[in-house]
C-alpha cells in the first residue's frame, strides 16, 4: 500500500509560480514560464543590489570612494557616533546577507527580501546600543586611534551578528530600568506573571 | 522524474564561469606580485597614513583576502568535480563575503594589538597573511569573530543567543 509523503516546508518560488490556480480561466491564466522569469528576475536583482551595495562599502572604507567628510576625517570618536562609523555595520550585515547566499541557495525571494530588512535593524541598533552602553554602563572609549578602531568593530559586530546585540540591548535595558525604577517595576511584572 | 544536474564542465556556462574564475586568479597573482600595477603593493602600505587615519582599511588586505577565497573555490571544485553550474557560481559567493569579512579581521585584530609597526615588513606580511587566511577560511573566521562578538556585550554570552556560535 502506498504510503502518502506530508510535505513540512512550504513550496518554492518555482513551485509555486509553476502551479497554476485551479479555479482560474484560460483567459486569466498566467503563462507559468513568464512567472518563472519574472521570479528569477527579481532574485537575481537582489543578488545584484547586494553586490552593489558590498563593492560601494568596501570602496568607501578604503577611501577609494570618499563621499563628503569620509572614513579619513574620523580621528576620534566622543558621545555621538561619526557617521561614517554607520558603514562598518553595513559591511557587518552584508557580510551576514552574503554568508547566507553562500550556504543556502534554496532561498526564496521573500527571505531574499528580508536579508535586506537587516540593515535598517542594524543601523538603529549600533546607535542605540553605543548611546545606551556608554551612558548607562561603563563602556569607555579610548580617545585615540585604538578607540576608534573598536567602535568600528562594535560597529561591525553589531551588523554581523544582530541576535547578539538584540539580546544585549534587552540585558542593558532591563538592568536600567530595575536600576532606576527599582523594585516597583519588579512587583508589577511580577503580578503580571513575568518571570524577573 | 527526477533528473540529475550536468556537470559545469559539459556546459558553456559552467566553462565560461571557471574561465572568469581562473582569469581572475590570473590577475590577482600578477597584482599580488608586482607585475601589474606594482605600485599598488610597493608603495601602497603607509602605516604612519593608517595610523592617522584608523578608520581607513589598507586596500592590499583585500587582494589577499581575494586570493585566498579563490584558492577555496578550486580545491572545492579539485575536490568535488562534477558539480553543476550553480553549485560553482554558489562558490564564487566565497569572494564578496572573504572580502567583507576581512574588514571586520582587520580592525579587530588591530585592537588586539596584530597591527603593522613602520619600517617593519614581516609585520605587514603577517597581516596580509592573515587576510588570505580570512578568504580561504571564511567559517573559521566567522566564529572566531562570533566568539568576541558574544564577549563584547555585558551579561552572560550564552544568553545572548540560544542558537550558540553562529547568528542566524
Amino acid at each position: 500500500m502506498p504510503t502518502e509523503v506530508r510535505r513540512t516546508e512550504p513550496p518554492s518560488d518555482d513551485e509555486r509560480v509553476a502551479t497554476p490556480a485551479v479555479d482560474s480561466t484560460a483567459s486569466e491564466r498566467v503563462s507559468p514560464l513568464a512567472g518563472l522569469e519574472r521570479v528569477r528576475a527579481v532574485r537575481v536583482g537582489f543578488y545584484a543590489l547586494y553586490t552593489a551595495s558590498a563593492v560601494f562599502t568596501l570602496l568607501f572604507v578604503t577611501d577609494v570612494l570618499p563621499v563628503g567628510s569620509g572614513v579619513a576625517s574620523v580621528t576620534a570618536v566622543g558621545p555621538g557616533l561619526p557617521w561614517p562609523v554607520y558603514a562598518f555595520t553595513l559591511v557587518g550585515t552584508l557580510t551576514h546577507v552574503f554568508v547566507t547566499l553562500t550556504g543556502r541557495p534554496e532561498l526564496r525571494t521573500a527571505a531574499l527580501a528580508r536579508l535586506a530588512l537587516r540593515v535598517p535593524l542594524a543601523l538603529a541598533l549600533t546607535w542605540a546600543l553605543y548611546s545606551l552602553l556608554t551612558t548607562a554602563t561603563f563602556f569607555s572609549v579610548r580617545p585615540d586611534a585604538l578607540g576608534v578602531r573598536g567602535v568600528a568593530v562594535f560597529a561591525f559586530l553589531v551588523g554581523l551578528f544582530v541576535e547578539h546585540a538584540v539580546g544585549a540591548a534587552k540585558t542593558v535595558l532591563t538592568s536600567v530600568v530595575f536600576r532606576t525604577l527599582g523594585p516597583t517595576v519588579r512587583d508589577v511584572l511580577r503580578r503580571l506573571g513575568y518571570r524577573t | 522524474m527526477a533528473t540529475e544536474a550536468s556537470p559545469w564542465y559539459s556546459e558553456r556556462r559552467g566553462l565560461g564561469v571557471v574561465t572568469l574564475y581562473l582569469v581572475g586568479a590570473l590577475v590577482g597573482a600578477l597584482v599580488a606580485s608586482g607585475l601589474l600595477i606594482p605600485s599598488f603593493v610597493t608603495e601602497g602600505w603607509d602605516v604612519a597614513y593608517y595610523e592617522a587615519h584608523p578608520l581607513v582599511v589598507p586596500a592590499q588586505l583585500y587582494l589577499f583576502a581575494y586570493l585566498g577565497a579563490l584558492v577555496h573555490v578550486f580545491v572545492a571544485l579539485l575536490r568535488r568535480t562534477d558539480v553543476d553550474v550553480e553549485t560553482v557560481v554558489r562558490l564564487g559567493l566565497r569572494v564578496p563575503t572573504a572580502l567583507l569579512l576581512v574588514t571586520g579581521v582587520y580592525l579587530a585584530a588591530s585592537i588586539l594589538g596584530l597591527q603593522p609597526v613602520p619600517d617593519s615588513p614581516a609585520s605587514v606580511r603577517t597581516l596580509v597573511g592573515v587576510a588570505f587566511f580570512v578568504g580561504l577560511f571564511v567559517e573559521h573566521a566567522l566564529a572566531a569573530l562570533s566568539i568576541v562578538s558574544a564577549r563584547l556585550y555585558p551579561g552572560d554570552p550564552s544568553q545572548l543567543y540560544d542558537d550558540g556560535i553562529r547568528g542566524g
